[in-house]
């Protein structure tokens, strides 16, 4: 039996910042996989994550592949075709979202928040949705609006927002950003857990190398080169020095 | 990629969620439309009901459409039948002299009651002046004023003496003639002394008070003349007020000298037109004022809810979909806005009404709208709300979804 390719492929994906910076990705990522950009701060992280989330546009790419369950799409071709509506329906159908500090709509309630994609993508199951949220913590929150959360009950939010559709791909932008380092580690786990629960790939970008470190993710991190006043930031995967 | 209709759905639900969610800030856009659209609908009922009321009156009024004979002329059947013809001429019949159109006496069933010098008016079909009274059949019957028939004690039904007198030969003559008052009273703009009589009893009248005999009354004089018959005066009316105008100026060209109630009317519609002008003016000023200040106000919310309207889009929404955000709010703007500027709007007219009510007849407002002129309304409404919502559609076109991921 044929083994499966990777779910995401991106090989010399560029984006050039200006003149002076320019990021290259090249990795992969499987199925179940959980993997964590790290490095400090302007070195590209972000701008990674939004490359992987299909939300910005690559300057160049060698190959951007995301595989679905039944092909395998160019995602640099959607690009150049200016197909923003079907990579907005792959985001929807294959990827969940994470942002920084929760990214949740504060006009709807808590329930309504985890369940849009999933009522966009047509996969909105209340059983999954109520245990996504037992999982989380967040059973008796339902009605609340994200104003009334604590940050890290809103992290928590995000998480089950990212994961009720079921996406094969979760990507996590610094989720522990804005909170304490105890409720850090603990939206970090909780993050890994309901990830690896529900069968899916993580890409979380993060500044935070010892907690990455604590949970024993591999990483992808930049190499630093410079040349002729211009920054590259190249980000392959690697392992963290202990 | 088309944006799946459900995707407009689920966005217009959180159009609506977003609205109500920010109480404030959507009560105030709501404000913003009442303040135009209040006003201009109360600006608008009061010139519509103003003129209206002007027009209905000038209307109603019989006598604006009279058109009057100052002096005499000499008109055959043939003109009289040419002026039947004309498209503008609800209703013409001769007359006589009008020192030959009286009754000398009349008397009442009382004896006591009596008028002299009733004034005769012939009358015909459709005569404007007895709107709903029935047709004299026979030359013996008459219509009377309310007044005439007040001053003679009598009612439909009832009956009447009327004595025609001359002087022939130097000797003083006279017939008696009995009549039957088949109804009473004209139009309401009618309020003279008169009595209705067939054309044929006015002109035996004038032919009676010149000497001739009339055989068809059986009233002896001198043979009747067989010239052909010519009328000095006649009785005119226009089919509306509008026709005055027109027929005045016919008329003028025929060398009669008449006079009419056009001017009354021509300033009438004047000032219809001036005031259609003004209104175009508030109207447009206020309409400009109004999609400029709903759009603003959309594109302003839309900015404030763009990380919001970004996440969307980055967690699939097509970007075509989130247009529904700010076209569900305008529209909830607009028609929220909309029925309480009518409400307003009927509370002011109601209250305006009221206060000008002791000026004003059954039937007659100052201020008012049609049914037709409200569709109207809610429809630019509609419209304004569609354009509001497209020019803040076109802020969250740009929007990326990239922009939602950071400084949330």
């Amino acid at each position: 039996m044929q083994k499966p390719g990777p779910l995401l492929t991106m090989r010399g994906v560029t984006k050039r910042r200006g003149s002076a910076f320019q990021m290259v990705a090249d990795f992969d990522i499987n199925a179940g996989e959980a993997l964590a950009i790290v490095g400090g701060s302007g070195t590209g992280k972000s701008t990674l994550l939004d490359l992987a989330a299909l939300a910005l546009q690559p300057s160049d790419a060698q190959s951007f592949i995301l595989s679905s369950a039944k092909n395998k799409v160019d995602i640099a071709a959607l690009w150049q075709a200016g197909a923003s509506d079907q990579l907005a329906h792959m985001r929807g159908q294959i990827m969940g979202y994470v942002p920084q500090t929760g990214g949740l709509l504060p006009f709807l309630s808590v329930v309504e928040n985890i369940v849009t994609t999933a009522r966009l993508v047509g996969r909105f199951d209340e059983r999954r949705t109520r245990h996504l949220m037992q999982q989380l913590g967040l059973t008796g929150l339902e009605h609340r609006k994200p104003e009334t959360l604590s940050i890290g009950q809103r992290q928590r939010v995000a998480v089950a927002r990212a994961l009720a559709h079921a996406p094969k791909l979760v990507l996590a932008d610094e989720p522990t950003a804005s909170v304490d380092p105890p409720t850090a580690k603990v939206v970090f786990s909780l993050l890994l857990d309901t990830v690896k629960k529900n069968g899916a790939a993580l890409l979380i970008a993060s500044h935070d190398w010892a907690l990455v470190e604590t949970m024993g993710l591999d990483t992808i991190s930049p190499k630093q080169t410079q040349k002729d006043d211009v920054f590259y930031s190249h980000f392959c995967r690697t392992k963290l020095a202990s | 990629m088309r944006a799946r209709p459900h995707a407009f759905a689920l966005v217009a639900s959180m159009g609506w969620r977003a609205f109500m969610h920010e109480k404030i800030s959507s009560i105030c856009l709501v404000l913003t439309l009442i303040s135009v659209l209040g006003p201009l609908l109360v600006l608008f009922g009061l010139k519509y009901g103003l003129v209206d009321t002007l027009a209905h009156r000038l209307i109603e009024d019989v006598r604006n459409r009279e058109v009057r004979l100052i002096g005499s002329g000499k008109f055959d059947d043939a003109w009289f039948a040419m002026m039947r013809e004309r498209a503008d001429v609800a209703f013409i019949v001769a007359s006589t002299r009008s020192i030959s159109a009286s009754f000398n006496l009349v008397r009442g069933p009382e004896r006591r009651k009596s008028i002299t010098g009733l004034q005769m008016l012939a009358t015909g079909p459709h005569d404007p002046l007895l709107d709903g009274a029935p047709e004299l059949d026979n030359d013996f019957q008459v219509i009377l004023s309310a007044l005439a028939a007040r001053k003679l004690g009598v009612s439909a039904g009832g009956k009447l003496r009327a004595r025609i007198q001359r002087i022939r030969g130097g000797a003083r003559e006279g017939v008696w003639v009995d009549l039957d008052v088949v109804h009473v009273g004209g139009a309401g703009g009618f309020a003279g002394v008169a009595a209705f009589v067939s054309r044929d009893l006015l002109v035996a009248t004038e032919d009676y008070r010149d000497g001739f005999s009339v055989a068809k009354f059986g009233w002896s004089g001198n043979p009747p003349r067989f010239d052909s018959r010519t009328f000095a005066r006649f009785r005119l009316y226009a089919r509306s007020i509008y026709d005055v105008s027109a027929l005045r100026d016919f008329l003028t060209a025929q060398r009669l000298e008449v006079r009419t109630a056009a001017a009354q009317v021509e300033a009438m519609q004047a000032m219809e037109r001036r005031l259609n002008w003004v209104f175009a003016i508030i109207a447009g000023i206020g309409g400009v004022g109004f999609i400029a200040s709903l759009a603003a106000s959309l594109t302003a919310n839309v900015d404030r809810h763009r990380q919001s309207l970004s996440l969307l889009h980055l967690m699939g929404f097509p970007k075509n979909s989130i247009l529904a955000f700010p076209t569900t709010q305008s529209f909830i703007v607009a028609l929220s806005g909309g029925a309480a500027a009518l409400m307003l709007f009927f509370v002011v007219a109601f209250v305006l009404n009221q206060l000008f009510a002791n000026d004003l007849q059954t039937g007659e407002y100052i201020c008012r709208l049609e049914p037709s002129h409200i569709l109207m309304a809610t429809g630019l409404t509609g419209i304004i709300a569609l354009l509001s919502s497209i020019w803040a559609g076109g802020v969250t076109l740009n929007i990326e979804p990239t922009e939602g991921l950071r400084d949330g």
